[in-house]
């Protein structure tokens, strides 16, 4: 109910028609791993979520569903507030069925010539508020995977468009990761990503302001996301 | 009791009542419109070429936007007029007025003049003015809303929310405030009735001072003055009531201009009766703001976090406020009232500063063109 009602209440408000198109988990980017562009400045994206399995961000093999909205802040500095829920870990402390995690993160595109590849540094879990074994307050990292820094390049080549980025993390962004999106047409776009020794596969759709995301997640698991972007 | 309707026929009688004469067709004609759109407080005169046009604005969700819309709709009656002044009210307290030469108006409407070669043709100013002869007010307003809330931890809910204001005359006014939990929480209903005051303690220093039955606060009375200096306006409140410790806050305020930023700092006594300071930032985009404050004092760190969401111009729209923490969502809609709306369009207190009137010339190219 919550989760229909929070879609509702954002179609209220202006779609864009300069598409975004966050990760599943909210994030500008592919599936899993972040893009060098942020959101146009003024906007905000919501979003719900699901990754099933070892692929999910919190306490894994849990499968994860989350909700976040992200926002450029500032020109070039994106924002994004996630709250995720590990689907069937139990903690009897807290009045709800499932353990939740909550985390901010945040990306800052540089400014570069017009033409030249784009090129953003960020950070992952930059600030968390942990609801299991007393972690309560402004932790940074609390999350399973920790502080993930990362910076990544991308370039446009007509519809394809490549990213190559290395993440420094315990191991959510660990190392060098690519990204590769292909616009198909008809709001149609197909992802492909390796990194951190996984590879993932995905497809999604987009219009005015409205995205579906699927993914084939290291060759095993299932991730998908729903998010709905408008103008501020 | 005299209240401005929407019929030209209480607005002729209006005026009857107002000054013995029946106002003329162009001031009649452009009043009318404007009632029909929601403005409020309406007042015209006309002196050798120059309007003065006062109002409040109960339409626009932003002032700025609505100087334009009231500039255009007066402006078509008076195609002769060489000046006009508009003067925004709130609680029929003039905010200050705006001047517009009207012949660059005219060739900017037409196409003949930039916006950055118009601005220079708008004169800005903050200070108490006097509202043309024939301006009448709005003796009573009431109104009724019901606003649903969704909170992670305490569910979905809707909330009841009874308000009336009476105008005593001279910026003074009369406030009921009702809430009750109607579907939620069972919270009883909490009922506060204060008499307030907006107003100009010197022409350029203006006021709020509120005394009554605050609710949960009990009873008490609190005033805030604001003080500018160039770009940043000083601000000092004092509070007290018979359940919290006496407050007295110093803050600064400023606009830099940039990004739609404000930024505001203070530093005073709080109502816990502990010293600390606090850090504001806020920015603007469109209908929509974030707010961010970090409040230190001796009993601890608050940080808080509020997102509010405008769809379009027009407030009857309602806004929508997000709070990261605890986790709150509140709609509070405008087309649900069976009453009148005392409608919160921008922040009225703050529309006293002279940084918010500054706002107006960042939507001038917002703002509708004479014959469109």
């Amino acid at each position: 109910m919550k989760r229909w009602g929070l879609l509702g209440l954002a179609l209220l408000l202006h779609p864009l028609e300069a598409q975004a198109s966050p990760s599943l988990s909210g994030i500008e980017g592919g599936l899993d791993f972040p893009s060098s562009t942020v959101s146009q400045d003024g906007t905000m994206t919501v979003g719900i979520g699901h990754v099933s399995g070892a692929a999910s961000y919190v306490i894994p093999p849990y499968s994860n569903r989350f909700y976040y909205a992200t926002m450029t802040l500032l020109p070039g500095l994106e924002v994004n507030a996630r709250f995720t829920e590990v689907l069937g870990l139990y903690d009897p402390t807290i009045n709800l069925p499932n353990y939740v995690d909550r985390m901010i993160s945040a990306k800052w595109q540089l400014p570069t010539p017009e033409g030249w590849p784009s090129l953003a540094l960020g950070g992952v879990d930059l600030v968390s508020i942990n609801e299991l074994n007393d972690m309560v307050g402004l932790i940074p990292g609390s999350s399973r995977y920790g502080i993930s820094a990362y910076g990544v390049m991308g370039q446009s080549f007509g519809p394809l468009r490549l990213e190559l980025g290395y993440g420094s993390g315990k191991s959510y962004i660990q190392g060098p990761f690519g990204l590769a999106r292909l616009e198909l047409g008809w709001g149609f776009a197909a992802y492909g990503e390796y990194g951190n020794n996984r590879g993932n596969l995905g497809i999604g759709y987009a219009i005015r302001g409205l995205e579906l995301k699927l993914g084939w997640l290291q060759g095993k698991e299932v991730g998908l996301a729903s998010t709905y972007t408008f103008a501020l | 009791m005299l209240r401005l309707t929407r019929s030209p026929s209480s607005l002729l009688l209006a005026a009857l009542l107002w000054g013995g004469q029946a106002p003329d067709a162009q001031a009649a004609e452009a009043l009318h419109r404007l009632a029909e759109q929601g403005y409020t407080d309406l007042g015209l005169s006309e002196v050798a070429g120059s309007v003065t046009v006062a109002f409040t604005n109960q339409t626009r969700r932003k002032l700025s936007v609505a100087i334009g819309e009231v500039l255009r709709e007066v402006a078509q009656d008076f195609p002769a007029a060489t000046r006009m002044r508009l003067i925004p009210q709130t609680h029929r307290q003039a905010i200050g007025f705006v001047e517009v030469d009207m012949e660059a108006y005219r060739r900017w409407s037409a196409g003949e003049m930039g916006d950055a070669e118009f601005l220079p043709a708008i004169h800005l100013q903050r200070q108490a003015v006097p509202l043309p002869e024939r301006s009448a007010s709005s003796r009573f307003l009431t109104d009724l809303a019901i606003n649903p809330s969704y909170s992670l931890y305490k569910g979905l809910a809707f909330g009841l929310e009874e308000r009336t204001h009476t105008n005593l005359g001279g910026g003074l006014g009369l406030e009921t405030d009702f809430q009750q939990t109607l579907v939620g929480p069972a919270m009883p209903g909490v009922l506060g009735t204060q008499l307030t005051y907006f107003g100009w303690l010197f022409p350029s220093i203006p006021s709020v001072m509120r005394l009554g039955y605050f609710g949960l606060d009990g009873w008490g009375g609190c005033a805030e003055v604001g003080m500018p200096m160039g770009p940043v306006e000083l601000q000092f409140l004092v509070g007290i009531t018979d359940r919290t410790s006496p407050q007295t806050v110093a803050r600064f305020y400023t606009r830099p201009g940039l990004l739609g930023l404000g930024l505001r700092g203070g530093i005073g006594r709080y109502l816990d009766g502990d010293w600390g300071y606090e850090w504001s930032a806020i920015r603007w985009f469109g209908n929509s703001s974030l707010e961010g404050t970090v409040l230190k004092t001796s009993n601890g760190v608050d940080i808080r976090a509020v997102l509010t969401l405008g769809g379009g111009d027009r407030a009857k729209s309602g806004w929508l406020r997000v709070e990261p923490w605890p986790w709150t969502v509140v709609y509070q809609p405008q087309q649900w009232t069976v009453a009148r709306r005392l409608v919160m369009t921008d922040d009225l207190e703050g529309a006293f500063q002279q940084l918010y009137l500054d706002e107006v010339a960042a939507h001038v190219p917002r703002w509708p063109k004479l014959g469109k």
